[in-house]
């Protein structure tokens, strides 16, 4: 006589109850051994350069920025500046001052006074830590003919020693801080926003580096790290650093200009703007009817770039 | 039997080549000289609409749209 479905496998003892929990069991395992390799990891890495174990596990379940309490972020800030102590052998201070308010920065540059000599651009590798020879610059200083303002047939590698050049303007390009920024819209993970004060800022030990706000960027701000960047020297380290700004910056993420937060947010004036030897750069309050922005914006012609894209550039070129 | 079959053969193709095949071609012809001069007057645009967008000058009251823009956005924070 047959037996009827189900019964031999009774038997014998398998049950779909039994599978279920062998899933689970195994489930469990496959999660407990993740988690272990990546203890083991943090455990490595705090060997390395001398990381105790407790900040390796600190940085590893770290949260993003905005959810962090004030503790953590107290905790997290600690965290980088013992790690660039062992680094560099220097005290370094990284400050989180929030946005001031009735603050919203903007920027305008003079297209007919610069002369395309790129101080701002070291002025910037400088502050924002860098390192000399590095590959990534945020600011790009475009070399165009006159009367032709196709970013196409811009050149990005003139030879800045021999600048003005006849025939030539120079058009600097960086991040615009966009008011209605499709970097952040791209980016999955929530790791960069715009704060109140309008400045685009990336928590750099959120980023995942898939790059989704570089493609989105239509203005080239954005730039990725594809290694280590080059050894600052201890002395030329610029020690007054943000957290969501020229703070030592992992591996692997994106980076960008922020109208160097570590310094606008204490009311001081951008690196770029004080380097800038021909004076083209006004940096200001837009909220403010009296800065030299609104004036410039009010008075003079001014211009913005690709802004048909509906992206709101805070950044204006003029001309006198 | 054979010639009948020929001769129907011959007259539907008659019809067909009146009926579709020669309007389908002219057409064709009209299809091909409308997209030709509308490629045309796409290649020619490109350079200048292209720089303008590039880097567009913004008029007093397009300014002070913007601005408004900015202010409302925080407002509404």
């Amino acid at each position: 006589m047959a037996a009827a479905p189900g019964v031999a496998a009774r038997t014998v003892g398998v049950t779909r109850r039994l599978v279920l929990k062998l899933g689970v069991a195994l489930s469990a395992l496959a999660a407990l051994f993740a988690s272990r390799n990546a203890l083991a990891q943090a455990a490595k890495a705090a060997g390395a350069d001398g990381e105790t174990l407790a900040d390796a596990l600190g940085g590893l379940f770290q949260k993003q920025y905005k959810k962090m309490s004030r503790e953590e972020v107290q905790e997290a800030v600690a965290r980088i500046e013992r790690r660039a102590k062992r680094q560099h052998g220097v005290d370094v201070t990284v400050g989180t001052e929030p946005p001031m308010e009735g603050v919203v920065f903007g920027y305008a540059l003079n297209i007919s006074k610069c002369k395309g000599v790129r101080k701002c651009v070291e002025a910037c590798v400088a502050e924002n830590n860098m390192g000399p020879g590095s590959p990534i610059q945020y600011i790009r200083v475009l070399e165009l003919d006159h009367g032709d303002m196709n970013l196409n047939r811009a050149d990005h590698y003139y030879e800045a020693e021999t600048v003005p050049q006849p025939g030539k303007f120079y058009l600097p390009v960086q991040c615009m801080q966009c008011d209605n920024p499709p970097c952040v819209s791209a980016c999955p993970v929530e790791a960069t926003w715009q704060e109140r004060d309008g400045i685009t800022v990336v928590d750099y030990d959120w980023c995942i580096g898939c790059r989704y706000c570089m493609a989105a960027c239509p203005y080239w701000a954005r730039h990725f790290n594809w290694g280590t960047p080059p050894a600052v020297a201890a002395e030329a380290l610029n020690t007054d650093m943000h957290y969501l700004g020229n703070r030592p910056r992992p591996r692997g993420v994106v980076e960008k200009c922020t109208f160097c937060i570590q310094r606008s947010r204490k009311g001081r004036q951008p690196a770029c703007v004080e380097a800038c030897p021909t004076g083209a750069r006004i940096f200001g309050n837009l909220l403010d009817p009296n800065s030299d922005l609104r004036y410039v914006l009010e008075n003079k012609t001014v211009f913005r770039l690709k802004e048909d894209l509906g992206t709101e550039p805070k950044f204006w070129y003029f001309t006198d | 039997m054979a010639d009948q079959r020929t001769g129907s053969l011959e007259s539907a193709s008659r019809r067909d080549f009146l009926t579709r095949a020669f309007p389908r071609r002219v057409a064709a012809v009209l299809g091909s000289s409308v997209a030709a001069a509308t490629g045309a007057a796409a290649a020619q645009t490109p350079a200048d609409e292209a720089s303008a967008r590039d880097l567009r000058k913004m008029s007093r009251d397009e300014v002070r749209d913007a601005l408004r823009r900015i202010r409302a956005r925080r407002r509404a924070d």
